[in-house]
């Protein structure tokens, strides 16, 4: 390559960084700082992990700062949705089509008020998946290299200066991509809601063994069916040992848990029980948690 | 077989990261503390944790394990909790060969939970678990809606600072530090419909 060419790729790398940084911010709470993107002219998304439940936190870009209220922090996703004392950052374009693989993306966040990015490309693109902590993703996204924690919750932008994902941490500082479909879902929702809805049934339950068809296996045990809840207008009773939903076993509370959030509301949820001894499957809705 | 290796001190990483190789599991991820274990976790949701150490050692790990329900395997010479756990796990002495690690391994992955004999035994419930008040009920079901300490305060005609109170409460008696933490557990101990 002759110099020519490296000088004017630098040069566009530059102007990328430029063109994108105004979209970013620093997100402080307490000594721990990230990123994040602008949304609207009063939100801010960013990373749900490092908000670690905190409701209030700072927002910095160059000199301004202002304050910002934590909306909702979906650990599911790992997305948040912050309103904005001020509108510090510009709304981010959004991309028009998703990221491929060996693409070069710039990743763009903040380090308290000052601009930093990392240049990487795409290393993986793949199907939907459920995250540990049952969130829905609309597809895996993975970036080639290592990041830096205050780059969480930055944006991650094709070369055409559009935001395509998030960044989120990985593992030994990889970074993930949380897909623009999915911040789009969760922002959406606390948008015209004002908050993001908890999948509910109404069971409580609590891990038990079961000897069941000549083996021992780890079950639920219904406790407790909240009146007028979907798990009620299903027709679950309390004493019902729950063995599988959606044709998975369940092993213990969380494990329905899991399955609950990763489900979208109004979808239903096959479950397979034991009732006096026999076994039976029936189908409940999952609703919406009440809010008080 | 996925595994992720957790362990505070190079010497035992490389320990437990060599035994797990002489198994034939496939070895993602070193974590050196609690943080590289949850972000390795987030990328290899279906991988088992293989743990060990002395009880001091091993906690960070542990609750890591815990909070995050995963699948586990311990190789300690510390007694094994006293309680059932949602996510499987196997707990096995230091002196385990490769193919009791391996059979573990296994089980852990198919979904059991493994003691080794003469380790004790794993009892059904928790012992002496601390009720919730009726209030501490409230407020927490509408922290697992998802109101804000705000929110909560106006509902229930409470000051923001007796919410805060009562949070604290519902912290310590859940063992929980996050919001997320307590709703969580109160789901596990059947206190919390899901």
């Amino acid at each position: 390559m002759t110099s020519e060419l490296l000088e004017q790729l630098a040069q566009a790398h530059a102007a990328l960084a430029a063109r994108v940084a105004p979209y970013t911010m620093g997100v402080v709470r307490g000594r721990h700082a990230f990123s994040g993107i602008g949304w609207s002219a009063d939100t801010v998304v960013t990373a749900a992990e490092p908000l670690a439940g905190a409701q209030q936190v700072r927002l910095i870009q160059g000199e301004r700062q202002c304050s910002a209220e934590v909306l909702a922090a979906d650990l599911g996703t790992d997305v948040a949705v912050l309103r904005t004392a001020e509108p510090l950052a510009a709304p981010a374009t959004r991309a028009a089509r998703d990221l491929q693989v060996a693409e070069p993306v710039l990743v763009m966040g903040r380090e308290a008020g000052a601009p930093q990015a990392a240049l990487t490309y795409v290393r993986h693109v793949g199907p939907a998946w459920q995250s540990r902590r049952g969130g829905h993703i609309s597809s895996a996204l993975r970036l080639a290299g290592t990041s830096h924690p205050s780059l969480e919750g930055g944006g991650i932008f094709s070369a055409d200066g559009a935001l395509a994902a998030m960044a989120v941490a990985g593992p030994r500082g990889r970074i993930l991509g949380i897909p623009l479909a999915t911040l789009v879902e969760v922002a959406d929702t606390v948008a015209s809601r004002g908050y993001l809805p908890q999948a509910y049934l109404g069971v409580a339950l609590q891990g038990v063994w079961l000897d069941h068809a000549g083996e021992r296996r780890p079950s639920a045990l219904v406790t407790g069916v909240a009146a007028d809840s979907p798990a009620a207008e299903g027709d679950v009773r309390v004493g019902d040992l729950l063995l599988a939903a959606d044709g998975a076993a369940i092993a213990g509370p969380l494990q329905l848990l899991r399955r609950v959030r990763g489900r979208p509301i109004g979808s239903a949820l096959a479950l397979e029980l034991l009732r006096g001894g026999e076994a039976r499957a029936i189908e409940v809705r999952i609703g919406e948690r009440p809010r008080g | 077989m996925e595994v992720i290796v957790a362990a505070g001190s190079a010497g035992q990483r490389s320990r437990l990261q060599e035994a797990a190789r002489s198994t034939g599991a496939a070895v993602v991820a070193l974590a050196g503390d609690a943080d590289a274990l949850a972000s390795a976790l987030r990328a290899s949701p279906e991988a088992l944790v293989l743990t060990g150490g002395d009880a001091r050692e091993l906690a960070p790990f542990w609750r890591t394990v815990r909070r995050l329900q995963a699948p586990s395997v311990v190789v300690s010479d510390a007694r094994h909790p006293a309680a059932p756990e949602a996510a499987p796990f196997g707990w096995l002495g230091e002196g385990a060969g490769p193919g009791l690690l391996r059979v573990t391994l296994e089980a852990v992955a198919g979904g059991l939970q493994v003691a080794q004999a003469g380790g004790g035994a794993l009892p059904l419930l928790r012992p002496g678990s601390v009720r919730l008040s009726p209030r501490e009920r409230e407020v927490l079901e509408r922290v697992a809606a998802g109101l804000s300490t705000k929110a909560i305060a106006r509902q229930l005609a409470l000051s923001p600072n007796t919410v805060k109170f009562h949070l604290r409460e519902l912290f310590a008696k859940l063992g929980a530090s996050t919001r997320s933490g307590a709703v969580v557990e109160a789901m596990r101990r059947g206190e919390l419909t899901l």
